[in-house]
């Protein structure tokens, strides 16, 4: 029961804190810290995964080891690439079924036939000159980060609750940068102020602030743009309008640009050799390169053979694609200059994307985007940091919760290390002919994450970090040597044979275990000094 | 020339984190400079808008401005790093390694 003495103090500490004048700075405090907090777990993972997806053709290579890299330079649809590709579609051509066919470019060196749709896709992967095919093993290579990065892997035909999760945080985040701005009063005078050496919560918070004003621009924009890529879903009043709310309906017109062209009867026939279209989309499209084919048969009629462009031609992807009909050969969707709202969404969609600039570009967006998780990392763990230091006048309930964010940060930040680089090793250890081989590597990496997370619980934050990175930087680092003993390929050899891509691949893996070593190293020992003070005054407490 | 877009860069950023020197409680943990701050806020400014220069003759302008401010914030992250390790002399000797780096790339 509330004596009326306590009554009376809580009523005058009610009026007191009403008569207080509005702080914006304060309040905005509160905002950063709290919005950072609940949307910083979550930014980690989507920055630390969006950072790899920069690189996913790569790290896919990587993962499918039987695909071998060809000595030659034979990009695009040259004519032995067509004359390799037309000899399998005579073989396996399916007039039936969708198919793709996808020209070898920088970033992807083999040629790639697909048939099927959604859920049921069959691809063949072979060399563009000779034809052999290769059997890459089964997984979802870099594609697994992709989805982790924008939907949180949460199946999108079922639901899309993962676009929303997603979306939320990265409001959030922007909300938390302008914030952030504001309440850093002398944000350009102590720009390059970082000092390492001083006491930790003025070592982290300055080491925060340079991550995050530097990266600033970038984050903004990647978050602005990432935002923006779904805006059919965060703002749906356009398809509310127009199709009645209905996602499904709106997705597929959007995507039936090639069936519903042209009008007229098309009349059914053998289809012309993919040569014929290549060379009329060439004349349609001088300045770009020809990526893909994708054939969609129609309905009482030949096929619709729409060619595409190659996408790195600039931020707005205009690169465009002509339409043909498969039997005559007679342009049934021609290339059509986009609207500016196309355009415009275009220029969103290439600015987050990054198909653009080359490998330069893509390393820029690589060391920013994980400059981005560095920021929210650093952000995370100095609410803990901070909240060591006054600990004498927190309650029970609040050193609890000081606590569990600890520990939920080591099974966020160390634990996500952790369970990608068990989705390399388990790319390597598991059989190649495994039943369901792709959904074992992700089960891995979930049951890793998980496992970290319980070992945080179990360990304490000290001792998790020290444990969870160090082990993530001892099979970062032999990760090379795994792939020798299973592959007989490693670095050395990818350097051999003129393979840059998987070489920088598991250059970077390397380098990223270093610094999961020096992190854990640096982490273990702040973490001891916190976790001691939080257990020790939990201990009083309880006793 | 990205690489001489990133070194000229980081060399304004130099320049610039040089001039705040004069004041201790501006980076009170560097070793100040007597070059005076005008002619380094000079120095830093045209070597930023040479790294932009360079960024507008790889890329068209809609990349060459993208690139430029990714290659700013990737080098201005560098800066403070190596002047957060060696407030001391060795930031000078990597600033100046920089700048002839940029130099002969650029040449």
């Amino acid at each position: 029961m509330v004596s009326n003495d306590q009554g009376a103090g809580v009523a005058a500490a009610a009026s007191a804190e009403q008569s207080k004048p509005f702080n914006a700075t304060a309040s905005l405090t509160r905002l950063h810290t709290w919005f950072g907090l609940t949307a910083g777990w979550l930014l980690f993972v989507i920055f630390f995964t969006g950072s790899l997806t920069v690189f996913a053709p790569e790290i896919t290579l990587w993962m499918q080891p039987e695909v071998s890299v060809p000595s030659h330079s034979e990009l695009g649809a040259t004519p032995r690439t067509l004359q390799t590709a037309e000899a399998f579609w005579a073989d396996k051509g399916q007039s039936d079924a969708r198919a793709m066919v996808r020209f070898p470019d920088t970033r992807n060196p083999d040629l790639r036939i697909s048939f099927g749709g959604r859920g049921d896709i069959k691809t063949y992967a072979m060399d563009p000159l000779t034809g052999v095919q290769f059997e890459p093993r089964d997984t979802m290579g870099a594609q697994f980060f992709r989805a982790l990065h924008y939907r949180l892997n949460i199946d999108r035909r079922s639901n899309e609750i993962g676009f929303w999760i997603v979306g939320l945080a990265t409001a959030m985040m922007l909300a938390v940068l302008i914030s952030g701005v504001i309440i850093h009063k002398r944000i350009f005078r102590e720009l390059f102020v970082f000092r390492s050496r001083s006491a930790y919560p003025r070592a982290w918070l300055d080491g925060h602030t340079a991550l995050g004003v530097f990266a600033l621009p970038f984050l903004f924009v990647i978050g602005f743009t990432g935002l923006a890529y779904f805006y059919f879903l965060y703002m749906p009043a356009g398809v509310s309008a127009l199709f009645d709310g209905d996602q499904a309906a709106f997705r597929q017109s959007m995507s039936q640009s090639a069936q519903g062209g042209g009008g007229g009867k098309r009349e059914a026939g053998a289809m012309l050799p993919l040569s014929t279209f290549v060379e009329k989309a060439e004349a349609a499209m001088p300045r770009s390169e020809m990526a893909s084919i994708r054939i969609t048969p129609s309905k009482g009629g030949a096929s619709v053979v729409e060619v595409r462009g190659s996408r790195d031609v600039g931020i707005v992807r205009d690169a465009g694609r002509v339409a043909f009909d498969g039997a005559s050969g007679d342009i049934v969707q021609p290339l059509a200059a986009p609207l500016p709202a196309e355009r415009l969404q275009s220029f969103v969609v290439g600015l987050h994307l990054a198909w653009f600039g080359g490998y330069a570009m893509h390393w820029l967006y690589f060391v920013l985007g994980l400059v981005g998780a560095g920021t929210m990392a650093t952000g995370l763990v100095m609410f803990t940091v901070k909240r060591s230091a006054r600990i004498d006048r927190a309650s029970r309930a609040d050193r609890l919760w000081w606590l569990a964010v600890g520990r939920i940060n080591v099974a966020v930040i160390a634990g996500l290390a952790l369970a990608s680089i068990s989705y390399l090793w388990a790319n390597r250890v598991l059989a190649v002919g495994l039943e369901e081989r792709a959904m074992f590597e992700i089960r891995i990496f979930f049951v890793v994450w998980v496992a970290a997370l319980l070992h945080a619980y179990l360990r304490g934050a000290a001792m998790a970090w020290r444990e969870q990175l160090g082990l993530a930087a001892l099979m970062a680092c032999s990760l090379p040597v795994l792939n020798w003993m299973t592959m007989r390929q490693w670095a050395g050899t990818y350097a051999a044979d003129g393979d840059w891509q998987r070489f920088s691949v598991e250059l970077v893996v390397v380098a990223m275990g270093v610094g999961a070593a020096a992190a854990a190293i640096k982490l273990g020992n702040i973490s001891a000094a916190a976790e001691s003070t939080f257990q020790r005054r939990n201990v009083e407490a309880l006793t | 020339m990205i690489a001489a877009a990133f070194c000229l860069a980081y060399c304004g950023l130099s320049g610039l984190a040089a001039s705040q020197t004069h004041r201790k409680r501006d980076i009170p943990h560097v070793v100040a400079t007597r070059i005076p701050s005008w002619l380094l806020r000079i120095f830093g400014t045209l070597a930023l808008l040479a790294s932009l220069w360079v960024c507008l003759s790889i890329w068209p302008i809609d990349e060459g401005i993208v690139a430029w401010i990714l290659v700013a914030a990737t080098s201005g992250i560098a800066v403070v790093g190596v002047l957060s390790l060696a407030p001391g002399g060795f930031w000078w000797f990597l600033s100046l390694a920089a700048i002839a780096g940029g130099a002969a790339l650029g040449l």
